[in-house]
């Protein structure tokens, strides 16, 4: 009874082919025989009681990723500094959910505060790939991937920042949405960057996405960037027709250096779908591409270094140390017991940003280039309806390839301009290339989607990253350096539909008719089904 | 631009996050490097453009200035290290 979509639970469960707590055993079992190697799960909620559920989700199971709190069990963020965190109270977004009965089985894994994109930024370990556990997840919902991917839950909520809920779904050949900014509440989720965190969701299918998000949406007093927004319908407005639709695709091929080409390939025929469909296609250049990512960063680290000053061990997160010799001192052993490594990266960054004399020309200077990246996604809005284009330069990469590519002091500058950084031999920051196609829409505020449209050979050997070292401080990261696989293995490819604000219903459309053509919820990886 | 050794401690104090001696190279490599990349954003002419600080700029739903009870109070008084009574005790900050 594996991998079922939500609406085929919950026929069996009305059936009563099947109980709420056989369902629940099912999947408690699944995840004890598979998460000490995936890694999908933080913590498990395996005392929750399945009964006298009603509502859409009466009986599901659901994962939540460990930066939505959810009231007496454990939420950690990924990060070592909460991991004897038990929130008092539930994110609404979570609650909406439960009152629908859905049933929060577990709590994911992620990259320290959503701080990644691979997934190996977790204090808990990295979250394995199923389709091929020698590549990470992607991230930094990387366990709520892993999860559904692997049949260990049948959805799962993730958030994303700057691509963190669409590049693990394209990873793992799942749907994956980020809706419109301010359609879901963000009251309990523990925040990185606020103008740009969202929740998400993954799942098998494009209509139980919908039926999620309807579950989710509307305003929260709890949340005053929450909008006031009519009552969604999605689910039961799903459409594939897309005849006569406009939509707007990028030409790529000035980068098809840059880019893995069987992303390039299966761009191409997404393409072709969607004109076989019925659909206009327009071509236009991708605005601001290689600066989308210089604002992303700049803008998100500030958010992070002001977000994050709470943890200090007095307000927040527990203290390393009873007393010190100053206040100051107090709070920065404190906070460098807390964070790991790439958070506090992240937040002298951003403090630098904000600092003064460089606001101006960083902070500032990003928030006016933000501007001008939204109207010119406006004015492409004003002609088509959707924008189709991939989720990243490749399929999901090696293991720790990103643990090589932490600086060295013999490093040089290599780079003049910033398109040379979409080169994969840019070692230095490479890792912060995965989000470039993603970033747009955090930017913007706009819905965009990651729905699996075919697979890629694995070119890849391991070479190099068997000898690498693992981020440092992990608890319970046993896992030994990968093993050299076998060649040839297919890995998943998503492609990124992005709509102006609110239109949710225009991408789940066209992710239906890619979903009907492709038939993408009818594979798994092998080794879980 | 380089970050510099005094920089980088200015930044320590700043984020009031301890940095060990053992990590200062990298870390002032990865600012100077990532600093590096994001100045191509100086390339872009934004004279007379605002700032956009939130994508969809709505009006803010505000709540009303007035208490609110939280159900539980205990729970949230029990996450504290020390308390006293129905405060919370913080470690002396003098």
């Amino acid at each position: 009874m594996d991998f079922f979509s939500l609406s085929a639970i919950q026929e069996k469960l009305k059936k009563k082919e099947l109980s709420p707590e056989e369902l629940f055993r099912f999947y408690i079992n699944k995840i004890e025989r598979h998460n000490p190697k995936l890694k999908a799960f933080i913590s498990l909620n395996k005392e929750a009681s399945s009964k006298n559920k009603t509502g859409k989700l009466a009986g599901t199971p659901i994962g939540v990723k460990d930066l939505f709190c959810t009231k007496g069990l454990r939420t950690t963020a990924g990060s070592k500094g909460l991991k004897d965190y038990v929130p008092p109270y539930t994110a609404t977004v979570v609650e909406k959910l439960e009152q629908e009965g859905a049933i929060v089985i577990g709590k994911c894994n992620n990259d320290e505060f959503g701080m990644g994109s691979t997934g190996e930024q977790s204090f808990f370990g990295t979250s394995l790939n199923p389709w091929d556990e020698n590549h990470v997840a992607g991230g930094s919902s990387s366990g709520s991937a892993v999860a559904v991917s692997a049949g260990l839950c049948p959805v799962s909520l993730g958030t994303d920042t700057g691509g963190s809920v669409r590049l693990p779904a394209s990873y793992c050949h799942l749907v994956g949405l980020k809706p419109t900014y301010g359609r879901l509440s963000r009251y309990g989720m523990i925040a990185y960057a606020s103008s740009l965190d969202q929740a998400g969701v993954f799942s098998h299918t494009v209509e139980d996405t919908a039926l999620l998000l309807d579950i989710m949406s509307g305003f929260d007093p709890k949340d005053s960037t929450s909008l006031k927004l009519e009552k969604t319908e999605f689910q039961a407005h799903l459409n594939s027709d897309l005849r006569n639709k406009k939509v707007a695709y990028f030409d790529l091929d000035f980068l098809k250096d840059q880019i893995d080409p069987e992303v390039l390939l299966l761009y191409e025929k997404t393409l072709k779908l969607l004109e076989n469909r019925g659909c206009h296609l327009v071509q236009k250049k991708f605005p601001y591409l290689e600066h989308g990512l210089s604002v992303y960063y700049l803008i998100s680290t500030s958010e992070a270094s002001s977000n994050l000053s709470r943890y200090d061990g007095v307000r927040y997160g527990a203290q390393s140390m009873e007393s010190s010799s100053s206040l100051a001192d107090f709070y920065a052993e404190n906070r460098f017991e807390f964070f790991g490594q790439e958070v506090r990266k992240r937040i002298l960054m951003g403090t630098f940003s904000l600092s003064a004399g460089y606001y101006k020309d960083y902070f500032h200077k990003a928030c006016q280039v933000r501007y001008l990246i939204k109207e010119a996604f406006d004015d492409i809005f004003k002609t088509c309806e959707a924008i189709v284009c991939p989720v990243s330069k490749s399929p999901a990469p090696p293991l720790s390839q990103f643990s090589k590519d932490e600086v060295s002091s013999s490093s040089k500058l290599p780079f003049e301009k910033t398109m040379s950084l979409l080169k994969s031999d840019s070692k230095e920051i490479s890792h912060y290339l995965n989000d470039v196609f993603t970033v747009f829409a955090n930017l913007i505020g706009s819905p965009a989607m990651s729905v699996p449209v075919g697979f890629a050979e694995d070119r890849e050997t391991l070479n190099e990253s068997e000898t690498q070292d693992q981020p440092a401080q992990k608890e319970g990261n046993n896992q030994s350096s990968p093993n050299k696989h076998p060649p040839k293995k297919s890995l998943p490819i998503g492609m990124q539909l992005i709509a102006p604000a609110f239109k949710e219903q225009t991408i789940l459309n066209i992710a239906t008719a890619l979903e009907e053509d492709l038939k993408i919820n009818q594979k798994r990886p092998k080794l879980y089904q | 631009m380089e970050i510099k050794d005094k920089d980088l401690e200015k930044l320590g104090k700043l984020s009031a996050l301890k940095i060990e001696q053992n990590e200062k190279e990298q870390l002032k490599l990865f600012l100077t490097k990532a600093l590096s990349y994001f100045e191509t954003i100086k390339q872009v002419d934004t004279e007379n453009q605002p700032a956009l600080l939130n994508p969809l700029s709505p009006p803010l739903n505000l709540r009303k200035d007035e208490i609110l009870d939280f159900p539980d109070k205990n729970t949230l008084l029990d996450q504290a290290p020390k308390k006293q009574g129905a405060l919370v005790k913080t470690p002396s900050s003098l």
